[in-house]
């Protein structure tokens, strides 16, 4: 079964074709102004037309009137509430228009054609953002503040024109101006089954003969998302199966100058991705390929952005049944809520989030072999809770929060995971006196901790790994009773002093281990009255794992017996 | 006690030492190395690295930045010990100017370079004004640098140039051989005497010959046995880096070497005799030491003031005995050196070990190269050696004396050429003149014998019986000059030549001059008015002559 893919929200309001659009009645595109509008058919995204405008050294508004039964209300409880206009917009005289001060290119949405509207700057021939004029799709949320003051009472809540205000102020041949489809909505939902759902998602989106839904689109490779897109519904009547891998997924930006800025256009929580299910339907998210067991490849790359708190929440919560699973993906940049299910079934093998918002797995998803860099959250990349459920993972550059954040007091476990280059590997956030938080590492090497609340309040890492040195002669027979030194390369800290053990030539010392340690081993044997030997001298690194090393001794045949 | 007693360790200062109240014991390397090897796998020590290391029996390393002081090589022996990391760590400074000189309280103390702490006093020499300092970088200590110690300003000396840096080497020199009795064994190395703190007898010992990175002259040392009335011996080694440096030395009593010294010091001091030794490198001495070869050079002279060659030897032997700091040459003028270290006249001579100048055997005098003797006593015409600076053997030849005891002052004296032996005869007809004499010159017709004495009487027969004696002073070929008028003979006459010929001034005369060449049968007259004339035949052999008179009163003389 394929995807099932709908724009979520109002939908298709204009086509940019003669006809009129959407079935709203008394809807039609128009001009006001200077300039001369029309179809054509040479210029086109969507289907075979665009709606045109020659401005030859003139201005003028070139608009879609929705019609006045069918204004649309973005307004607070509105029923566009929350919904976004994404426009298609083609410009390819951006060196003719009226600089920026003199409002070259803007879009205008109005409540009244003439007297009550408000308009977003997003060109002018001194600086276009980085925008050639080639279509683009323009992503607004009217209710953000204009580039200039409304014109006349614009209400948001009863928008009823959508379009361009152009100013030339140079000859220009031909039209200079065009308007595709346009939309309104949130985002898409997508449904069904697909083993390449982002592709088919795409692919949908950006078939513009058909459609240009701007949500999705392409280029070179990379996808770039505008919205949010809802895998699975509440309302599904059938389980949902979105798999694939290897895919590069932008979150787009559109932005419009706001009198001092290039600002977004787009509300900064608009971005994201969001699992639902339904209590007797499952959602099924999968990305990558998982490698051995606990470990995997081949993720997709999800990228936010500056503008936007992209939010991603992996978690339906309606059917136990659902599971996401994550190998080898990359989440970067993503700075809104980031969700991932409090599920043990859900999997994040080789997962790595870098510069986002903390973690909050939530209940207990499995984690292995994940790495958590250059948090943006002022906390930490990750938050502990009862259930989590993590191992043998990296702690990589957080120096903005910590790396692992402990809201409750107690003592807790640590198994594999490292950390460097963090300014805090942990963070102690419980209330002024707590007590002590209790880390205790095994295979792990936490060694700074922050704590939000002093008074009271302590941390305890304790990191307990052997140091065990075998002591053995040439022959490879222990050697019992030899000294044994262990000490730090770094400032000489003795680390151990022991004798091998009769039996087995072992020295051994546990150690507290918080970051690998070099270290030099001094191991002699050289008493009068029983075989004497050389002095043996080695190095060696104290990893989380502990050191075992094994030195030979060389009998003195100089030294007198 | 211990070896634990009487060795220091200085774990702050990473120094090896003597204790403060030790013992004279002295300790093999062997065992300072099994002693530390013991004290450091103590588990309170692992945290000290492990100062030494061996690399055979007798060849161990100071490691990992140790030092070891001198005050205990000095107790240890058999074992040689160089250093590790003493380069860019340990500096060496020479001192002088108002140089008061530390002591062992400063030993790990900070010493200052210009009132400023360079690193802590590891050892010092107050005797070579050496301090060792660990700077524990290459920098030096620049020279004229004003030196104390923190904390002890009385303490001073200026950097005598700059300070070196470098690894040392102990090297074991040990000796063996046959030795009399328990010598003192001294060691010259670099042109000085070491301070000895070894006992008499054979010694095994550690010497220094490396120091901050320089060879002492090359690792060489010279260890000389010479104890007056022994034999001497000495050895030249350049000992090596590692493990035992045999040095092999033999000595026995002297048997012409047995008398008391202050006595033989009296016969070269102008006490008794002058016996005296003179060198010239430059302009060496020439000398004819009549073997057909003419003059030969020598360095050395040996003037033996008349006496006997026993007590030269005797006086050569107390010049070069242990203590001797008789000033002698050696390889060019005023190249000085005390007798003591003296071993020949020139460095590429073969010396002579068991006496510089020459042995005496046999009553003679093999004189070493490049010395000859001057004023012998009459005895010794025959009893020396020599080997002139060129390295050839010179024998004398074979002068034989002519003697005649027994008489007393005023006695005139005469020994002849006998006719046949036992005739009692003067042969006169010993030449035959060879036509017209010259003037000042007698030429006979034969050429003159070697046994004819350097100086004497020709004594010329005329045709009729008359003779005349004429002194010569020298003769040549067959020529004796004497002082004579041209033609006074045809030379149809013969003439005799005694051996000796002369008035007696004490109890007997002699002649030294002659050469033995054969026997030859010779005939003695002495005469004086008041006894009678006493004739015996004799002969003149290899061993010489020497007749007594006997003086009979001529009991008719009135």
């Amino acid at each position: 079964m394929a995807l099932t893919i709908n724009l979520e929200g109002k939908g298709i309001i204009a086509n940019a074709d003669a006809s009129p659009d959407t079935a709203m009645t008394g809807s039609a595109w128009n001009e006001v102004g200077l300039g001369t509008d029309s179809f054509t058919t040479d210029t086109f995204l969507y289907g075979d037309t665009s709606f045109a405008g020659a401005y030859s050294n003139k201005n003028g508004y070139q608009y879609y009137d929705i019609g006045s039964a069918n204004v649309l209300d973005f307004d607070t409880a509105g029923t566009e509430e929350g919904q976004h206009i994404y426009m298609w917009i083609h410009c390819p005289t951006i060196g003719l228009l009226q600089t920026k001060a003199n409002k070259g290119l803007t879009i205008r949405l109005g409540s009244d054609l003439t007297t009550d509207y408000r308009e977003f700057l997003i060109a002018g021939s001194d600086d276009a953002n980085g925008w050639n004029g080639g279509w683009k799709c323009f992503v607004i949320d009217p209710t953000k503040t204009g580039s200039v003051t409304d014109t006349g009472t614009f209400d948001v809540g009863a928008i009823r024109y959508f379009g361009v205000w152009i100013d030339t102020n140079a000859i220009a041949k031909g039209d200079n101006i065009f308007i595709s489809q346009i939309a309104v909505c949130k985002g898409i939902r997508v449904t069904g089954t697909s083993t390449t759902g982002w592709k088919d998602v795409v692919d949908y989106c950006i078939d513009y003969p058909n459609r240009a839904w701007g949500v999705f689109q392409e280029r070179d490779g990379i996808y770039y998302q505008f919205g949010k897109a809802n895998i699975g519904s509440t309302a599904q009547a059938a389980n949902v199966s979105f798999a694939d891998s290897g895919r590069i997924i932008q979150f787009g930006i559109s932005e419009y100058w706001n009198g001092t800025a290039w600002v977004t256009l787009a509300d900064i929580d608009y971005s994201g991705i969001e699992l639902q299910d339904h209590a007797s339907y499952t959602t099924t998210f999968s990305d990558g390929v998982i490698v051995g067991t606990d470990n995997g490849r081949s993720g997709s790359v999800i990228i936010g952005n500056d503008n936007h708190n992209v939010s991603l929440d992996l978690y339906g919560g309606n059917n136990a049944a659902s599971l996401t699973t994550c190998y080898g993906t990359i989440f970067k940049g993503l700075t809104g809520t980031l969700v991932m299910g409090n599920d043990s079934n859900h999997l994040f093998y080789g997962v790595t989030i870098n510069k986002c918002h903390q973690f909050d797995p939530v209940g207990a998803p499995v984690i292995r072999n994940c790495t958590f860099s250059e948090t943006i959250d002022t906390d930490a990349a990750l938050l502990w809770n009862a259930n989590i459920n993590i191992q043998d993972s990296k702690f990589i550059a957080n120096t903005l929060g910590a790396a692992f954040e402990y809201p409750i007091q107690g003592t807790y476990s640590q198994n594999g995971l490292t950390y460097s280059g963090n300014t805090y590997d942990i963070l102690y956030s419980d209330d002024a006196s707590s007590g002590i938080l209790t880390i205790n590492a095994i295979d792990s090497n936490p060694s700074t901790s922050e704590i939000t609340n002093t008074t009271g309040n302590s941390v305890s890492i304790v990191n307990s790994v052997d140091i065990d040195v075998y002591v053995k002669d040439e022959d490879n027979n222990a050697i019992p009773g030899a000294r044994v030194g262990v000490y730090k390369t770094s400032d000489n800290t003795q680390l151990m002093l022991e004798e091998s053990a009769v039996s087995t030539g072992l020295a051994s010392e546990s150690y507290n281990y918080t970051v690998d340690t070099d270290i030099y081993i001094r191991v002699r044997d050289s008493s009068i009255g029983s075989t004497r030997y050389y002095p043996g001298k080695t190095t060696g690194t104290i990893l989380s794992g502990g050191f075992s090393g094994t030195v030979v001794l060389i009998k003195d045949r100089i030294v007198n017996t | 006690m211990a070896i634990a007693d009487d060795v220091s360790i200085d774990y702050i200062n990473k120094i090896i030492g003597r204790d403060a109240s030790p013992s004279t014991t002295v300790y093999t390397v062997n065992a300072l190395y099994s002693y530390l090897m013991d004290t450091f796998d103590e588990l309170t020590q692992l945290d000290d690295e492990v100062p030494m290391s061996a690399q055979t029996p007798t060849s161990y390393t100071m490691t990992n930045g140790w030092y070891i002081r001198e005050n205990l090589t000095q107790f240890l022996e058999t074992g040689a010990i160089q250093t590790s990391g003493y380069l860019d760590d340990v500096h060496t400074l020479v001192l002088d100017g108002t140089y008061a000189g530390p002591d062992e309280a400063n030993i790990g103390t900070q010493v200052t370079d210009d009132a400023a702490d360079i690193g802590a006093l590891l050892d010092y020499d107050n005797t070579a004004q050496k301090w060792f300092i660990r700077v524990g970088s290459s920098t030096v200590i620049a020279d004229n640098s004003v030196m104390s110690i923190n904390g002890d300003a009385g303490v001073t000396g200026d950097a005598s140039g700059d300070s070196t840096t470098g690894e040392t080497i102990f090297a074991n020199p040990y000796s063996l051989g046959s030795i009399n009795g328990s010598p003192s064994l001294y060691i010259y190395q670099n042109g000085s005497v070491i301070t000895s703190w070894w006992s008499a007898g054979h010694f095994d010992i550690l010497i220094k010959v490396k120091d901050s990175g320089t060879d002492i002259d090359s690792k060489v040392i010279t260890v000389f046995a010479r104890e007056f009335a022994e034999l001497y011996s000495h050895f030249e080694i350049t000992l090596t880096t590692a493990g035992q440096n045999a040095v092999p030395l033999g000595t026995s009593l002297d048997l012409n070497n047995e008398t008391a010294v202050a006595t033989v010091e009296d016969w070269q001091d102008g006490t008794t005799y002058s016996i005296a030794v003179a060198y010239n490198f430059a302009a060496p001495y020439q000398y004819d030491i009549g073997d057909g070869n003419g003059n030969q050079s020598y360095d050395c002279q040996i003037d033996a003031n008349g006496q006997t060659l026993d007590k030269v030897y005797e006086v050569c032997k107390y010049w070069t005995r242990r203590t001797s700091t008789k000033q002698l040459e050696y390889n060019t003028d005023s190249n000085f050196i005390n007798g003591e270290a003296y071993i020949s006249a020139d460095d590429t001579y073969s010396p002579v070990v068991v006496a510089p100048f020459g042995t005496f055997a046999g009553g003679k005098f093999f004189g070493a190269q490049g010395i000859y003797f001057t004023n012998l006593h009459g005895d010794d015409a025959q009893n020396f050696q020599l080997i002139d600076n060129g390295g050839t053997t010179r024998n004398p030849p074979n002068y034989q004396a002519f003697t005649v005891g027994g008489l007393a002052s005023g006695d005139r004296v005469g020994v002849y050429e006998e006719t046949t032996q036992g005739s009692g005869l003067v042969d006169k007809t010993q030449y035959s003149l060879s036509g017209a004499n010259a003037l000042n010159t007698i030429t006979v017709s034969t050429a003159i014998p070697v046994d004819t004495p350097a100086t004497g009487s020709i004594i010329v027969v005329d045709d009729d019986g008359s003779e005349v004696a004429y002194a010569y002073s020298a003769w040549s070929g067959s020529d004796f000059t004497v002082t004579i008028s041209a033609a006074v003979y045809s030379g149809s006459e013969t003439a005799y030549v005694p051996y000796l010929y002369e008035e007696s001034s004490g109890s007997n005369v002699s002649e030294t001059t002659t050469i033995y060449v054969s026997d030859r049968y010779v005939v003695t007259k002495v005469r004086k008015a008041g006894i009678l004339p006493f004739v015996t035949s004799g002969v003149y052999s290899s061993t010489g002559y020497s007749g007594t008179a006997i003086r009979t009163t001529d009991s008719q003389y009135t």
